[in-house]
């Protein structure tokens, strides 16, 4: 896995760094500003790039601004967010209408090393890794408008764990049942927001989609 | 606001006791001197600064150093009325720089203070004459028609012409020696007391600022120096984000993922250092949450970044208690206003959270004009005091801080509303 990596603070950067080639995973490129990693990007085409949000010069969004870019001109190329804070608001632009090759996690996350390079690989691999946090934001938004209200909380909870693009064995294991009880959930899921089974292995992402974008 | 150091002797004899009457005709003396110096000075302040204003780049500082130079010069005039009369004049107010150099040169040349003190060099000029011929009356005729009988008989004709008067004997001589030593004694010392009074009003009015003018120069600068300090602390708080975020912050997550990176190269080996190595890692998250709620608190960056929408639609996320928000705002007020904004909301939500026992809570924000108004209404068990609990203290005050005001409304049972409106006009 290729990986391009912009972070403004050289700890951090160095840091993350290492602990990716610790992983098997090469580091293309690793620069500190937002027109430094769109440059990156064009000369490196990697399978995905992590960015940090804020980076100078002007230290709010930056970042942010060059993962659209890229998430609209390098749709091959996957996007990982990181940030102190995640905001619902940037996820949704982050996001837009297309939940796969995106990432956005709590910049915390990356002491959690398996799950940051779990969620880095489903990036690269076209899938989404969201932080717990934002998908609990964005449900709550949804909830506003309540088209999830059909659903049971538990079903909530698998929906929220399958947006943050884990596999129905991932599932299992953060809510701590059987396998086969996910798959129950996730079909009554499908049922109770009409995806029919047609729609195949999209469903996941359509089902996902569909409390994104309420 | 004049104050004499001393009253002003009113009757002649003790105007001639005192050393008033001496200085102020060494004052109205020195006008005459004053005009052919400062007043040519002033003259040629004013001129330039309204003659290089439009020269631009060269003219700019070249008028902004004549105002202050009029400034400078009506000063010494303000201590030459201190040291002989005793006279306080509180000075005028040099215009503020306005931060850009036009703008200050546009201020030089309109500045109504410098024109009224160029106003008092202008009068002062015919003045000064008069004070001449006047003090040439008080002073210099008298004596010289005292001594009238001595020298009457050695003009011409053994005669002397005053007028029409022909004085030819010492009887008429010595009468006008005594009229002319009554008018010295009594007429000459009123003379310089009203002209010596009448340049301290003249002064007064156009050097100094009057009470009313200083009091709201004053409030000016007040409010000028509040809106000043409000917004410091806004930015302080901003800097302590940015500060902790570029540093603790990071170096707490980089810390943690050393550990997340020495827990995984462990792997099953030592399963006891591995322990303390998990310890150590879920310390170090915790830290890293802790110090995010910390910093978060301070200042929500998103606050700066997408305003008072995003911000609080994030917050609806954190609340505990189910929360609508609607935003009116068309026009982003300044950073400090919208920062208020924001922590009257978290305050009230704090709030809410803690005593209301609501099943709801609704946050409206909307701009209406240059108001800013905020409304925060729960439909918990109500009977919220306000002046207890240092949180909506803090929170009054900060509103009142832009001159904007906070009410609590809370029946008994009958939900809590609480509503704040801040002027947003100076927004940018």
């Amino acid at each position: 896995m290729r990986v391009v990596i912009a972070e403004d603070s050289v700890l951090l950067r160095e840091g993350i760094v290492r602990l990716l080639e610790e992983q098997d995973c090469a580091v293309v490129a690793a620069v500190g500003d937002g027109d430094a990693l769109l440059k990156a990007v064009e000369a490196h085409r990697p399978d995905v790039c992590v960015v940090d949000v804020r980076m100078p010069p002007t230290f709010t969004d930056e970042g942010l601004r060059a993962a659209l870019v890229i998430r609209e001109q390098y749709a091959e190329v996957g996007v990982l967010v990181l940030s102190q804070y995640v905001e619902e608001r940037y996820a949704s632009e982050l996001i837009g209408g297309n939940p796969g090759g995106v990432g956005y996690l709590l910049k915390d996350r990356v002491a959690d090393v398996d799950q940051f390079i779990d969620g880095l690989r489903r990036v690269a691999g076209g899938g989404a890794a969201l932080d717990p946090e934002v998908i609990s934001q964005l449900l709550v938004r949804s909830r506003k408008e309540d088209p999830l209200a059909v659903l049971s909380p538990r079903e909530q909870d698998v929906l929220r764990a399958m947006a943050e693009g884990k596999s129905n064995a991932g599932i299992a294991q953060a809510l701590v049942v059987g396998e086969g009880a996910v798959e129950k959930h996730i079909s009554n899921i499908f049922l109770k927001l009409r995806l029919s089974p047609t729609e195949g292995e999209h469903r996941r992402v359509l089902a996902v989609l569909k409390y994104l974008d309420t | 606001m004049t104050v004499a150091a001393n009253p002003v002797p009113r009757t002649p004899w003790r105007l001639w006791r005192s050393p008033y009457l001496w200085l102020a005709t060494i004052h109205i003396l020195g006008d005459a001197v004053v005009v052919l110096t400062s007043g040519l000075l002033v003259l040629a302040a004013v001129l330039v600064a309204l003659l290089a204003w439009p020269l631009g780049y060269v003219g700019i500082p070249l008028s902004a150093g004549a105002n202050r130079l009029v400034y400078r010069v009506a000063g010494w005039e303000r201590a030459r009325a201190r040291i002989t009369r005793g006279q306080v004049i509180p000075p005028l107010i040099p215009p503020q720089p306005a931060g850009s150099r036009v703008a200050d040169a546009r201020l030089a040349v309109t500045d109504r203070g410098m024109w009224q003190q160029f106003l008092y060099y202008l009068l002062l000029l015919p003045l000064a004459i008069v004070w001449l011929v006047l003090i040439l009356t008080a002073w210099s005729v008298p004596p010289v028609l005292i001594a009238l009988p001595l020298y009457y008989n050695r003009f011409a004709a053994a005669q002397a012409q005053l007028g029409p008067f022909v004085i030819d004997s010492v009887k008429m001589a010595s009468m006008v020696a005594i009229v002319a030593a009554v008018f010295l004694l009594v007429v000459s010392p009123v003379l310089i007391r009203l002209a010596s009074t009448l340049d301290a009003e003249l002064a007064r009015r156009l050097l100094g600022r009057s009470e009313s003018g200083a009091l709201a120069e004053r409030v000016t600068q007040l409010v000028t120096s509040r809106q000043q300090v409000v917004d410091s602390v806004e930015a302080e708080r901003r800097r302590m984000e940015r500060d902790l975020h570029d540093g603790a912050q990071q170096r707490l997550v980089s810390l943690a993922m050393t550990l997340g990176r020495a827990k995984n190269r462990l792997g099953s080996k030592e399963p006891a250092v591995r322990a303390l190595i998990e310890a150590a890692h879920s310390d170090a998250m915790q830290a890293i949450v802790e110090l995010r709620d910390l910093t978060r608190g301070l200042h929500p960056p998103v606050l700066t970044d997408r305003g008072l929408d995003a911000a609080l639609s994030a917050l609806a996320v954190r609340s505990p208690v189910p929360m609508r928000v609607r935003i009116g705002i068309h026009q982003r007020p300044s950073l400090t206003i919208e920062s208020i904004a924001y922590f009257v909301v978290t305050e009230a939500l704090t709030n809410v959270a803690k005593h209301a026992e609501a099943a709801h809570v609704e946050v409206s924000v909307v701009r209406r004009g240059d108001v800013l108004r905020v409304e925060v209404r729960d439909d918990g068990q109500g009977g919220a005091d306000p002046s207890k609990g240092t949180g909506l203290r803090g929170l009054t005050d900060r509103v009142a801080g832009v001159d904007g005001w906070l009410t609590v409304e809370s029946p008994p049972g009958g939900g809590t509303t609480l509503t704040a409106e801040v002027p947003c006009g100076s927004g940018d």
